[in-house]
């Protein structure tokens, strides 16, 4: 079983020789300036050294391949998280008359308002209204996430009654924020998402999507243009970033994100699927610095499935036969209907993926059916 | 005490344990019915096996390995796929460890009537593990272990001139293996770890080695374990004296969590390493013959040798880490280590080829 001992590999000998050390008393490596900071795995640098890197790492992953056109319209996701803070922070100064390599992209923001399912949050609508329109004058689409359903309480219900896991439960909101999040762009005529997703959460998603049998989505999920949907491409232009680094930008440069409640606030290291993952990633990233780039790296290298036909739930390619994605339960054909679909009344057959399809197996439909 | 219902025979029987596959209730008869069945519906649908053929099972006396011998020894009976089944082990050389469980090996070789070789490291190689350990201390003494034993099973394999061998690997340390190669980086494993079988055919990879194959790929370690312990089947159970293995202790650790959330989880991680599509484009490690020893490797001169020179010349760590140099040294003056007095192992290579012609 165990083939080598993996420890004593080329690969980890080159890992572990390369901890940490401290900042103090040590130079930039740019310039001779003192550092302030710690990049990558012991680059130690000065805050305007780092700042270049930063921004130049941003920079030259979008316009390596002249992702957008003038004057497209753009979606930027924005949740309040430190990422897409730090993102929009980014943009405004590359959309900015005195930028050098102007961005030439129309901006739009989208905010999903996910308050109404959980008592504790307040006002955090108005610190987004505050920051984006007064502030950044983008145009701002706040959608909430129980838009569309005809009970404001149906999706309250059904995460909380009766979905059994904590794992489907995020899962679910991660889907149909993904869904909303199409729509407005679809409304707004804008042709691109971009999401500040990082590249410590991505590798903490492709774990966690392997282990929930999403293995044939991984290469798209983490790619910088993501073609899911036909109309509007995801970009990711954080993706070769680390949270680390982007803590370190927003603290630099006092930019403050929103405390925004999530549904796995508070819930134990344990609690679900994502969260385990995520605490593995971390872990070993303390003791082994370059765990995060080797998970995306490994990622990079795999082939994106781009089959035609996509899961009703995810809106990620189908990874099964056609009759098996087939979904034969009429009260989860509902169910999707009602929440993933603008069209509710269809009665269009349903297909999921693999990995959804074991997401419904925790998600109870009947309750649904005999409400009033 | 309230007795619950055994879902698969409904009721004829009361249920005696909780399938961690499913999470149902099953009564002792029909957990080893379905376990069997499962496993033969693997062997059917992979077409893992052909009629005539022998088998070699790698037996280390472990639970994967003594259920693997008992339920092919049994399926080959009941649904007679016609093959002839024998026993391969290994002897590492590793007192307090590997002399009890070829013990048990030997125990299995009566109880199952089967043919038993064994073959040790120390007449391959020319070291037993406990020689290693004491020249190389206790740091990097897996490296050398893991890269012989492939090679001696394949070489077992050889001589008793079968057609496959079939090793225990279950659900489990298939679905550790694929997280590890992808928290790795090796893009090569993660290619082929998740194949039922290896070696043959359609596998242009691995060239001139016997095909391996893995029938119980899909099934859990617990219910292995549940088997072997309700079978009362003869097995040993101690880890390895040498092997620490912290970096795949998390992997494993994590493994068994994500099955506590969700029991799929294993199923799914090896649904997931399946749809991995490797791109094309990708650079992967040449698959070539070891200019020393024949055998397959990635590299002119195979690890195995190289680490054997290591030995041999007194200086271990030859072969972990950075090593270009010395290969390269190597390919230059090939002949050195091979005269005739050596226990070199291209040497042994040599003479068994010999012999056979």
């Amino acid at each position: 079983m165990c083939q080598v001992n993996e420890e004593d590999d080329e690969i980890f000998q080159a890992l572990k020789s390369t901890i940490n050390k401290t900042p103090t008393n040590r130079k930039c490596m740019s310039c001779d300036e003192d550092a302030c900071v710690i990049v990558r795995i012991a680059d130690p640098m000065c805050r305007k050294c780092f700042e270049e890197f930063f921004i130049h790492k941003f920079r030259s992953t979008l316009s390596k391949s002249n992702i957008f056109g003038r004057g497209e319209h753009v979606l930027i996701a924005y949740s309040g998280g430190p990422s897409s803070t730090a993102l929009l922070h980014l943009i405004a100064e590359g959309l900015s008359v005195n930028a050098r390599r102007r961005l030439q992209f129309q901006a739009h923001v989208a905010f999903i308002d996910e308050s109404s399912l959980y008592p504790d949050a307040i006002d955090i609508r108005e610190k987004v209204i505050d920051r984006i329109t007064n502030q950044l004058h983008y145009p701002l689409h706040i959608v909430s996430i129980d838009d569309n359903l005809d009970n404001d309480n149906t999706l309250k219900k059904l995460l909380f009654q009766q979905t059994k896991s904590l794992t489907a439960r995020e899962e679910l909101i991660r889907r149909r924020k993904l869904k909303l999040l199409f729509d407005i762009a679809i409304r707004e005529k804008c042709t691109k998402l971009i999401t500040g997703d990082n590249c410590t959460k991505l590798a903490a998603q492709i774990l966690s999507d392997m282990a929930q049998g999403k293995g044939a989505h991984v290469a798209l999920e983490c790619n910088l243009t993501d073609t899911t949907n036909d109309l509007v491409t995801i970009v990711r232009p954080f993706r070769e970033i680390m949270s680390k680094e982007i803590a370190m930008y927003n603290r630099l440069n006092s930019i403050e994100s929103l405390q925004n409640i999530d549904i796995s606030t508070m819930s134990g290291i344990q609690s679900s699927i994502f969260k385990l993952s995520e605490t593995l990633v971390n872990d070993l990233q303390r003791q082994f610095p370059s765990t995060v780039s080797t998970i995306f790296r490994t990622s990079d290298k795999l082939e994106k499935n781009l089959k035609s036909e996509r899961c009703d739930l995810c809106c990620y390619p189908l990874d099964l036969d056609e009759d098996q994605s087939l979904l034969s339960d009429q009260d989860r054909i509902k169910l999707i209907h009602q929440l993933f679909d603008t069209r509710s009344d269809s009665n269009d057959p349903v297909h999921v993926c693999y990995a959804c399809r074991r997401l419904l197996r925790d998600v109870q439909p009947n309750l649904q059916s005999n409400q009033e | 005490m309230p007795s619950t219902i055994c879902v698969s025979c409904r009721g004829e029987r009361s249920a005696a344990l909780v399938r961690p596959k499913t999470s149902e209730p099953y009564c002792k008869i029909c957990f080893f019915q379905a376990f069997e069945r499962e496993i033969h519906e693997t062997i059917v649908k992979e077409q893992l096996f052909k009629p005539g053929e022998t088998i070699a099972i790698a037996a280390s006396g472990g639970k994967d390995s003594t259920v693997l011998a008992y339920v092919l020894k049994l399926l080959n009976e009941r649904h007679s796929y016609g093959l002839n089944l024998v026993l391969l082990s290994i002897d590492e050389g590793i007192t307090g460890y590997r002399d009890d469980s070829l013990e048990t090996v030997k125990r299995n070789q009566q109880q199952y009537d089967l043919p038993l070789i064994i073959l040790t490291y120390k007449e391959l190689y020319g070291w037993s593990m406990d020689e290693i350990v004491k020249a190389v201390g206790r740091k990097n003494n897996c490296t050398f272990c893991g890269v012989f034993r492939r090679q001696a099973l394949d070489r077992g394999a050889m001589k008793l001139s079968v057609n496959k061998i079939a090793t225990g690997h279950n659900a489990d340390d298939i679905a550790e293996t694929i997280l590890m190669n992808i928290l790795r980086g090796d893009i090569a494993r993660l290619k082929r770890c998740t194949s039922i079988i290896t070696g043959d055919e359609s596998d242009d990879n691995e060239v001139s080695v016997i095909p391996r194959c893995k029938p119980l790929k899909y099934a859990y370690e617990k219910e292995i374990v549940l088997y072997a312990f309700y079978k009362r089947l003869d097995y040993f159970s101690t880890e390895c004296i040498y092997s620490p293995n912290a970096y795949r202790g998390n992997i494993r650790t994590y493994i068994k969590d994500l099955e506590r959330l969700r029991p799929s989880s294993i199923i799914d991680i090896i649904h997931s390493g399946e749809q991995l599509i490797v791109k094309p484009t990708t650079k992967l490690p040449v698959q070539r013959i070891c200019e020393r020893c024949s055998y397959c490797s990635s590299m002119p001169i195979c690890k195995a040798c190289l680490l054997i020179e290591g030995l041999n010349k007194g200086i271990p760590k030859l072969g972990i880490g950075k090593t270009e140099r010395y290969r390269k040294e190597m390919q230059q003056k090939q002949d050195q280590c091979c005269n005739d007095q050596s226990l070199c192992h291209c040497m042994k290579e040599k003479l068994t080829v010999t012999e056979q012609n």
